[in-house]
């Protein structure tokens, strides 16, 4: 074993560890802006934080709109939050259904974001990434005020392998005294159809989940063209509303047939179609004292393409693997086992779009 | 089995620090620590295990995380409640100044006890997420070693984070 060592009297505390040590204390701090920031400390940090492996990324919102904003650069990052925010606003105005009037108001903060890739530029050696976008507003969560609920899950090769979708036009707690109205109702629920114009509603909430979905995998192509290690990759938002995720043989696909479409300028095309969907007027979740209206649960696939590993699991898999580990919720989890056991599923194909 | 055998049957061996003090651990604390595993199993391990590059005061906190974690994983008690009581055993644990943290995180990789490691790792990380760049530098004693045009790009490189 090797002799006393000489380097406790150093005053910085930080000299008594190795490089290796160091990078290890810097590999558990995941968020880019506080290794951005240590970067700046001293040297020493400055030369060992770009091998970190593990990054998260909020990302950030500009301050200062004006400054440097007509450089070429600028344009470009413009052009990718613009990309990442349209569908996004989309379905928070399908979720909330808000007036169209409003419809212009979301250019104002187009352009106060960053671009992902610039921010992690330094960070050479990342495998894992993990980016959270900022939501339109800040304090829009998922239409909370109404409510509603929309949650997702998408995994991508090149392209879609599978998006899962639980939504429901509300979500609230049960109340005592609507006990004995729910129960009722409970009964004759099983016979209920889906009407047209409620069908329309969740085929429009499937595309919006599916357009957010393929423009965050647009996003992130350039990172991972950059990014050459880079083994996972998962991208979720403030509103916590959809995920995209993508593990080591999926960005391997993506690395092989990144074929870049040009008639999408914004979002990768999405393949064939099918998708089964559950729904049910009125859902009951007396485990975590809710009641949902309008539940459904949509399972949607990439027909051909890749994505073998997904092909081979069954519906209640991909299902149970999408919601797993959803915080706040119990209430998600119960909605899906629920939804899955009702007898009528709605089988929808959709072409390439 | 009786608890006197159950006594008898327990191996000691004798963990001396840097500034030589002489520590008693029982088996199951001491294999935790990897870097001397070889040396027991293989019953190298007398008269006393030399650690050279850990101090007594640091020694003796190695040793109470090692029997903690020892004692809780073979109290027979439940998975999930173990590991409760595990994490704020762990939080109480790294309750120590900076100086105390950095010497344990040192001790755990040269003991290569990877728990322990993780642990200190995470904590120090916790420690410098969403700190200043001075406040940081103050915590660790770290010296600004930037000139003050070095010091100026690396704010350029870095704008975003500066808010």
């Amino acid at each position: 074993m090797s002799p006393a060592p000489e380097y406790l009297d150093s005053d910085n505390l930080f000299d008594r560890l190795p490089d290796e040590i160091v990078l290890s204390v810097f590999d558990k701090l995941h968020d880019a802006k506080s290794l951005c920031l240590s970067m700046s400390v001293c040297k020493r940090f400055y030369s060992i934080i770009p091998q970190v492996e593990e990054v998260f990324l909020h990302i950030p919102r500009k301050k200062s709109l004006v400054k440097d904003s007509e450089t070429p650069q600028n344009f470009l990052k413009n052009h990718f939050v613009k990309a990442l925010m349209k569908p996004f606003f989309f379905i928070s105005q399908v979720v909330k259904f808000r007036s169209k009037k409003e419809d212009n108001d979301y250019d104002y903060d187009y352009y106060s974001y960053h671009a992902p890739n610039e921010i992690l530029k330094p960070f050479e050696e990342i495998r894992a990434l993990n980016l959270r976008l900022p939501c339109q507003k800040k304090g829009s969560t998922s239409g909370k005020e109404f409510n509603s609920m929309l949650k997702w899950k998408a995994e991508f090769g090149s392209q879609l392998h599978s998006c899962v979708m639980l939504g429901a036009k509300s979500c609230i707690e049960k109340r005592e005294n609507e006990e004995k109205l729910r129960e009722k109702e409970e009964n004759s629920r099983e016979s209920e159809v889906i009407a047209d114009d409620e069908l329309k509603l969740r085929i429009v909430w499937t595309i919006s989940c599916l357009i957010v979905a393929s423009a965050r995998h647009y996003l992130i192509q350039e990172i991972v063209k950059e990014h050459k290690l880079i083994d996972k990759i998962v991208v979720t938002d403030e509103s916590d509303q959809g995920k995209l995720c993508m593990n080591e043989e999926q960005i391997e696909e993506f690395r092989q047939l990144n074929s870049k479409d040009s008639s999408l300028e914004n979002r990768t095309k999405l393949p064939a179609l099918g998708m089964k969907m559950w729904y049910l007027e009125k859902l009951d979740l007396p485990d975590s004292g809710r009641t949902m209206e309008g539940a459904t649960l949509v399972v949607i696939r990439g027909v051909g393409g890749g994505g073998e590993a997904v092909k081979t699991k069954n519906d209640g898999d991909l299902v149970a693997d999408a919601f797993e580990g959803v915080g706040e919720d119990k209430v998600v989890e119960e909605a899906v086992r629920k939804l899955m056991t009702t007898k009528r599923c709605y089988t929808l194909e959709m072409n390439a779009f | 089995m009786s608890s006197s055998t159950e006594l008898t049957e327990k191996k000691v061996f004798l963990l001396k620090s840097l500034d030589g003090v002489i520590f008693e651990v029982e088996e199951s604390v001491a294999v935790q620590l990897e870097v001397i595993r070889e040396l027991i199993e293989g019953d190298c391990a007398r008269p006393f295990i030399s650690l050279y590059n850990v101090t007594s005061e640091i020694l003796a906190l190695v040793i109470e995380y090692c029997k903690h974690h020892a004692e809780t994983c073979s109290g027979g008690t439940s998975a999930t409640i173990a590991d409760e009581d595990l994490k704020t055993f762990d939080n109480e644990f790294m309750n120590v100044d900076e100086n105390i943290l950095l010497e344990l995180c040192s001790a755990a990789d040269y003991l290569d006890i990877k728990s322990l490691f993780e642990l200190t790792c995470r904590t120090l990380a916790s420690l410098i997420k969403d700190r200043t760049i001075i406040e940081v530098r103050k915590m660790f004693n770290v010296e600004n070693d930037f000139s003050v045009v070095e010091e100026k790009a690396v704010r350029k490189e870095f704008a975003w984070a500066f808010k």
